[in-house]
C-alpha cells in the first residue's frame, strides 16, 4: 500500500544513522515514568551501538549476531541472540530490511507539513508493542513511538541526526570488560 | 562478583549518622531513578528501576532497554496493580503480585525503609554500622542487606549501592539520581 512504499522508500537509502536520543517511558494518561538520554549509532544490517549517558551509564551493542548489554553500574554484562522482532530491539527498524518491516506491519501514513507519521499495527499480535509509530521531519526520522495494550509508551526523539555518514566498525563490537558478570542468555 | 569494601565518595563530607536519622525516617516522599541487578539460582537478569514514593501511593517502573517488558507496579493501602504489556492484575499484596507474574518478588513493603537505610518498623532486627553510625549491613524478615556506598542528596546522604540477599536470592540496588522530597 501507499504507506508502505513510501515508508520503504524513507528507510532504504538509510545505510548508517547517528543521532542524539531523549528516550522517556509515559503512562496510559501520559505521565513521564522515566527519563533518559545518550547517542545511537546504526548501520545496516543489524548493527547499532545505543549509549545511555544519563541519568545512568549502559551501552547495547549489536554486531549483527548478537546484542551485548552491559551495566557498568551492576558490572554486568548480558550476552544475547539478535532478536529480529523490532518491537524488542527498535533499532532494527532502521539496520534491519525495510520491506521485511512493512511486511510485518500494516502501515498507514499522515502528513503535517513536512512531518510524515507512519503508525504500523503489527499483523501477527505481538507480545511487546501494540502500535509503532515514526514521525520524520523532512525526509528525516525525528520521533519514534512504541505503545502497548495499556497504553503504556516508550517515546524517543531523535536529535543532530546525520545520515550516511561513515562510522568506524570497532563502535559495532564489544569488548567484554574483566571483572564483570557475564550472563548468555540464549532467546 | 567480588564485595569490594564500602566505597564512600568522602566520606570526610558524611556526617555521623545521628544527625541525619530523623530527617531520614521524616523523609516520606521521593523520586530515584537506578538499576537492579537480580540473580536467582535460575536466572540472572538486570533492568532499569523508576521509584515514585509518597506516603499514601508508590509505583515502581520496572524495564528494560528502550523500556522493553516494563512492568510497573502501583500500590495503595487499599490495593497493589501490575501493569505490563499484556495488561493489569492487581491483588492485595505486591509481594505476592510480583512472585505469580514475574516469578521473583522482593520485600516491597520493607524496601521502602531499606532503600533509605533504615530497618523496617514491622520486624525485630540485627545491625551492624560503620564508623561514622551508617548502617552497613541490616538482617530483618530471613534477609541480609549490604549497604555499600552512600550518596549526598539534598542536604542528606542517602544509600547509593545496596545489596539484598535471602538464600536462593540475590538483588542488587543501585540508584543513579535521589530525590528526596521534604
Amino acid at each position: 500500500n501507499e504507506g508502505a512504499e513510501r515508508l520503504t522508500q524513507l528507510l532504504e537509502p538509510i545505510n548508517t544513522y547517528q543521532a542524539d536520543f531523549e528516550q522517556q517511558i509515559l503512562d496510559g494518561s501520559g505521565q513521564r515514568l522515566q527519563q533518559a538520554s545518550g547517542h545511537m549509532w546504526l548501520s545496516r544490517p543489524g548493527r547499532f551501538h545505543w549509549e545511555v549517558e544519563s541519568p545512568y551509564r549502559q551501552v547495547v551493542v549489536s554486531d549483527g549476531e548478537d546484542i551485548y548489554l552491559h551495566d557498568p553500574d551492576l558490572e554486568q554484562v548480558t550476552v544475547q541472540p539478535l532478536d529480529t522482532r523490532v518491537t524488542h530491539t527498535p533499532a532494527l527498524l532502521l539496520s534491519g530490511s525495510a520491506d521485511e518491516l512493512t511486511k510485518n506491519y500494516d502501515v498507514e501514513r499522515r502528513q503535517q507539513g513536512t512531518a510524515e507519521t507512519f503508525t504500523l499495527d503489527p499483523r501477527s499480535p505481538d507480545t511487546l508493542f501494540e502500535e509503532l509509530q515514526l514521525t520524520f521531519y523532512a525526509e528525516e526520522l525525528g520521533m519514534l513511538q512504541m505503545t502497548d495494550s495499556t497504553g503504556q509508551r516508550t517515546a524517543i526523539a531523535f536529535d543532530n541526526v546525520e545520515q550516511n555518514a561513515p562510522i568506524d566498525d570497532s563502535l559495532f563490537t564489544f569488548e567484554i570488560p574483566d571483572g564483570v558478570d557475564v550472563i548468555r542468555e540464549t532467546q | 562478583c567480588a564485595t569490594r569494601g564500602p566505597v564512600t565518595s568522602d566520606s570526610a563530607e558524611r556526617g555521623p549518622w545521628q544527625d541525619q536519622v530523623t530527617r531520614v525516617q521524616a523523609l516520606t516522599s521521593w523520586t530515584l531513578a537506578g538499576k537492579v541487578g537480580l540473580k536467582t539460582a535460575d536466572e540472572s537478569t538486570s533492568a532499569n528501576l523508576d521509584w515514585r514514593h509518597t506516603p499514601n501511593y508508590y509505583r515502581l517502573l520496572i524495564s528494560g532497554p528502550f523500556g522493553a517488558g516494563r512492568s510497573t507496579l502501583e500500590g495503595t493501602a487499599e490495593k497493589v496493580t501490575l501493569t505490563t504489556g499484556e495488561g493489569r492484575v492487581s491483588a492485595v499484596s505486591a509481594e505476592a503480585l510480583l512472585d505469580q507474574q514475574l516469578g521473583w518478588s522482593l520485600p516491597v513493603s520493607s524496601l521502602d525503609h531499606w532503600i533509605r537505610g533504615l530497618p523496617a518498623p514491622s520486624d525485630a532486627f540485627e545491625r551492624e554500622t560503620d564508623a561514622l553510625g551508617y548502617p552497613s549491613q541490616i538482617r530483618q524478615d530471613g534477609w541480609t542487606i549490604d549497604y555499600s556506598d552512600w550518596m549526598p542528596a539534598d542536604g542528606l546522604w542517602l544509600p547509593r549501592k545496596l545489596k539484598m540477599q535471602r538464600p536462593g536470592i540475590e538483588a542488587i540496588l543501585i540508584i543513579n539520581d535521589w530525590q528526596p522530597e521534604a
